[in-house]
C-alpha cells in the first residue's frame, strides 16, 4: 500500500482545573489551598457529565476485535480527575496495556516557549513519571499543547527518551536527523485527508463511535507512528514541507495567542518560572499555566475580559505571595 | 421666585495610563501613567477652556457683582503645576476676588467615599484641603466625586469641618419637594444643596444641541428661567469643561456667560456663594439617603453605576481598595501611583452602558472599548501589587540583616 494511505491514530482526552470567581480579599484572609483558586465542583460535575466510559468501551471493543496500533494522550490533570471515577480508571488502564501512552507537559502548558526550558522539562518529566506510575509505560511520542512545537525542545525531548512528536509542520523546523525526534503532522476527523498524518481525536467525540467504518470507507491503513515517519524520511522529504498541514481544522489554524489578554498574562505567568516555591506552591503554578486558561481569554468579550480579570487577580494574589 | 443663583463649576484631568505592558523597562510613576498624552490632553483643554474661561470668569467678577464657586481636583492642579503654572496664578487671582469660593473635595477625584473604611477618604480630603490652602483659600463647602452622595458621606464631610455639601437633586430623594431649597441631611446638621439639573443641563448639555426645542440657548432665556423657578435659590452645577471644550467656542457658549451677570440682574436674580446660601436660607426639609441608595449626578440612574455598574469595575475597584494597607506602609513613589489610579475616571471608562449614557462614557474615554480599560487598569493595578509586596520582603530582609 501507497505510504500516502496510511495514517496513524491518537486518542487524546484532556480536561482542565478551572479558575473559580476570586474575590481577592479572600487571598488576603486565606492560606494558599488549590481551592482558593480552582473550582474543583466544577471540574467535577464537568468531568462526571462527559460519558467517557462509553467512549472508553467502545474503545475497547474495537481494540479485542481487531489489531489496531493505538496511541493514548491522557493529560495529567485529567488521570488526576480519573480518580474520581475508578471505573474509567480501570478501563484506560485496559486500553493503555494495548497502546501506547503519549507525553506532555504535565499541566497541558505553553511553558516550551519560557525562556527558560527548565519548566517545561519539569512538567514533562511529571507527565511522563506519572503514565509510568499509573500505567507502567513510557511515552517516546510528545505532543504539545495547541500542536505547536519549536525546535529548541528537540534534545531536551531526546534526552527524556522521546522520539516522536505530532507537531504542525510549520511549526516543526527540525532538519531529518537521526538524533532528533521525528514529527508527524496531526490530522482531524473533518479533514478531507487523512493520509501521511496522526488523526487526532477527542475521546469526548461522537465521531469516535464512527471511526471504525470510516477508516474502513476511506480505505486508510492504520499504522504506528514510527512507521509514518519512517516513510517520509524515505522519500528524502524536508519534515516542513513533505506532510503539510491540513487548513480545514480551525483548532489548527488558530495561533495560540491571538489577543493581548493571553499575551499579558502569558508574560505574567511565565516570570514566575524562576522562582523557589513550595510543593503546594509549584503544584498551583504549573495548573496556572494550563493552556486551557490562554483559551478562555481568545472568547468575545465582556466573557473573557471579565474571565482575564479574574485571572490576573489570581495570579496577583499568588505572586504576592512569592514575597514572602 | 427663587431670587439667587448659586453656580459651582467642576475641574478635573485624570492621570491618563498607558497601555501597560510589564516587560517595559519603565519604574515608578512612568510605568503606569501615560506623561505625553496626559499632558496633551491638558494642554489642549487649558487652551481651549481653562485659560479663555478663567480669564472671562474675572473679568466678570471684576465687572459684575458675579459670585460663583469652583472645585478644582488635586490631579490637575498638579497638572498646572506642571504645565501651565500660570493657570494656577488666574485661579489665585479669581480668589483673591473674594467673590470666588473653592470646594472642598477628594484630591484624586476617587471613589474613597465607597470604602468601608473612612481613612483613605479622610486622607484625600485633608490632602485636597492643604491644596487649596496653598491657593489661599480654606474650603467650608464640599463636594464629593461626581455629588457622590448619601447620609453617612454627609455626615462624615460635617465631621471633618464642612457646613455644606453638594449632592443631586434626585426625583426619588426629593419627592415633591423642589430642588431649589436647601435641606439638612439626615443624622447629621450639614446643609444639603441639591442641583437642580434641568437648569444646570440646559447650560451642560444641551446649549449647543440643534434638535433642542429651545436651541439657541441666550443668557436673557436662561436668567428669566432661573427668575420663574419655584424657591429660594437654584443650585446650578457643572463641568468647567463646558465653556470651550464641551461646548467648543463656535457654539458661543463664552459669549453666553458673558452676558449671564447682565441678564441675572436684569432677571432680578443675584449670585451667591455656598458659604452666603447656608447664612442666607434656612433648611426647609430633611434629605435622607441610606448608603445602599447612594446617589451621584451621573448617568441616567443617577447613582454609582457609571463606576460600579458591571462585574469588571466591581473586580477592579475591589482589587485597588483592598490594596490601601499594604501602600500605605510602603515606599511614597508607590502612594503616588495608587492615589492617581483610585482615580473614578479610570472606572468610568469601563462602563458598559449602552444608548446616550454610553455615548458620554465614549466621549471621555482613550480606550477604544471598555474591556480595553478594564484589562489595563487591572494589569496595572496587580503589577503595583506585585511591586508593593516586593519591597515588603526586600525591607524585611533589610531589617534581618541590620538586626545581624
Amino acid at each position: 500500500m501507497d505510504s500516502m494511505n496510511k495514517i496513524s491514530l491518537c486518542f487524546y482526552a484532556h480536561q482542565p482545573t478551572r479558575l473559580r470567581r476570586f474575590y481577592p480579599l479572600e487571598g488576603y484572609l486565606s492560606e494558599l489551598s488549590r481551592s482558593l483558586y480552582f473550582d474543583i465542583a466544577q471540574d467535577y460535575s464537568v468531568f462526571m457529565r462527559m460519558n467517557y466510559e462509553k467512549a472508553l468501551n467502545h474503545i475497547l471493543e474495537w481494540l479485542e476485535r481487531d489489531t489496531v496500533d493505538l496511541y493514548v494522550y491522557v493529560s495529567g490533570i485529567f488521570i488526576e480527575q480519573c480518580a474520581w471515577s475508578p471505573e474509567l480508571m480501570e478501563l484506560l488502564k485496559r486500553i493503555m496495556k494495548i497502546a501506547e501512552p503519549v507525553c506532555s507537559p504535565y499541566y497541558y502548558s505553553l511553558s516550551c516557549f519560557y525562556p527558560l526550558l527548565t519548566e517545561f522539562c519539569h512538567q514533562v518529566k511529571l507527565h511522563i513519571s506519572k503514565i509510568e506510575d499509573i500505567f507502567g509505560k513510557t511515552s517516546s511520542v510528545f505532543i504539545n499543547p495547541h500542536l505547536t512545537y519549536t525546535p529548541e525542545l528537540n534534545s531536551v525531548l531526546r534526552d527524556m527518551g522521546v522520539n516522536y512528536v505530532i507537531a504542525r509542520h510549520d511549526e516543526f523546523t527540525g532538519k531529518q536527523d537521526s538524533t532528533l525526534p521525528k514529527s508527524v503532522s496531526p490530522r482531524m476527523y473533518e479533514d478531507r485527508n487523512w493520509s501521511g498524518g496522526v488523526l487526532w481525536m477527542d475521546l469526548a467525540s461522537p465521531d469516535i463511535y464512527s471511526l471504525p467504518d470510516e477508516i474502513e470507507r476511506r480505505g486508510v491503513d492504520i499504522v504506528p507512528i514510527w512507521e509514518l515517519a519512517e516513510d517520509s524520511g524515505d522519500r528524502g522529504d524536508n519534515h516542513t514541507s513533505s506532510i503539510s498541514p491540513s487548513n480545514s481544522s480551525k483548532t489548527l489554524t488558530q495561533p495560540p495567542l491571538k489577543n493581548h489578554a493571553q499575551s499579558l498574562f502569558y508574560y505574567e505567568v511565565s516570570s514566575l518560572c524562576t522562582y523557589p516555591m513550595s510543593p503546594l506552591e509549584r503544584d498551583i503554578y504549573g495548573r496556572l499555566q494550563q493552556f486551557d486558561i490562554l483559551l478562555e481569554m481568545g472568547s468575545p468579550p465582556p466573557t473573557s475580559v471579565i474571565y482575564t480579570l479574574n485571572a490576573l487577580s489570581i495570579l496577583s494574589d499568588f505572586k504576592r505571595r512569592m514575597w514572602r | 421666585m427663587a431670587d439667587s443663583l448659586c453656580m459651582y463649576f467642576q475641574l478635573h484631568q485624570p492621570w491618563r495610563l498607558k497601555w501597560f505592558w510589564p516587560g517595559d523597562p519603565y519604574d515608578n510613576r512612568e510605568r503606569y501613567f501615560d506623561y505625553p498624552l496626559t499632558r496633551s490632553i491638558f494642554e489642549k483643554v487649558a487652551s481651549r477652556c481653562y485659560f479663555p474661561a478663567t480669564q472671562l470668569l474675572l473679568d466678570m467678577v471684576r465687572e459684575h457683582d458675579f459670585k460663583f464657586s469652583l472645585s478644582i481636583t488635586g490631579t490637575l492642579i498638579e497638572q498646572c503645576e506642571l504645565w501651565e503654572p500660570k493657570l494656577i496664578k488666574l485661579f489665585e487671582e479669581l480668589i483673591s476676588t473674594e467673590k470666588v469660593e473653592l470646594l472642598g473635595e477628594t484630591y484624586y477625584h476617587s471613589l474613597s467615599s465607597l470604602f468601608e473604611d473612612r481613612a483613605e477618604f479622610r486622607d484625600e480630603i485633608e490632602e485636597h484641603r492643604n491644596a487649596l490652602l496653598k491657593l489661599g483659600y480654606e474650603p467650608t463647602g464640599f463636594r464629593n466625586t461626581e455629588l457622590i452622595y448619601n447620609n453617612s458621606i454627609a455626615s462624615f464631610a460635617r465631621e471633618m469641618g464642612y457646613r455644606s455639601i453638594m449632592t443631586e437633586g434626585v426625583g426619588w430623594v426629593l419627592g415633591n419637594r423642589s430642588p431649589n431649597h436647601v435641606y439638612k441631611a439626615k443624622g447629621s446638621n450639614i446643609r444639603v444643596l441639591p442641583r437642580n439639573y434641568m437648569l444646570s443641563d440646559d447650560i451642560g448639555y444641551r446649549f449647543s444641541a440643534k434638535w433642542w426645542s429651545e436651541y439657541p440657548l441666550t443668557a436673557t432665556k436662561w436668567a428669566q428661567w432661573v427668575a420663574e423657578c419655584e424657591g429660594d435659590v437654584v443650585f446650578v452645577f457643572i463641568d468647567y469643561e463646558t465653556f470651550g471644550e464641551h461646548h467648543p467656542q463656535h457654539t458661543g457658549i463664552l459669549d453666553f456667560l458673558r452676558h449671564l451677570p447682565t441678564e441675572l440682574e436684569r432677571a432680578g436674580v443675584s449670585c451667591l456663594t455656598p458659604s452666603e446660601v447656608v447664612e442666607e436660607y434656612a433648611p426647609v426639609g430633611e434629605i435622607d439617603v441610606p448608603e445602599f441608595s447612594t446617589i451621584s449626578w451621573a448617568d441616567s440612574e443617577r447613582d454609582v453605576s457609571a463606576w460600579l455598574g458591571n462585574e469588571m469595575q466591581r473586580m477592579c475597584f475591589e482589587e485597588a481598595k483592598l490594596l490601601r494597607p499594604y501602600v500605605i506602609e510602603s515606599v511614597p513613589e508607590f502612594v503616588w501611583i495608587w492615589r492617581r489610579l483610585l482615580t473614578s475616571d479610570h472606572l468610568y471608562y469601563m462602563s458598559t452602558k449602552a444608548l446616550s449614557d454610553g455615548d458620554v462614557h465614549a466621549y471621555f474615554s482613550t480606550y477604544p472599548s471598555p474591556f480595553d480599560a478594564a484589562l489595563n487598569y487591572m494589569a496595572c493595578v496587580c503589577d503595583l501589587k506585585a511591586k508593593v509586596f516586593r519591597e515588603k520582603a526586600a525591607e524585611k530582609q533589610r531589617k534581618a540583616e541590620r538586626m545581624k
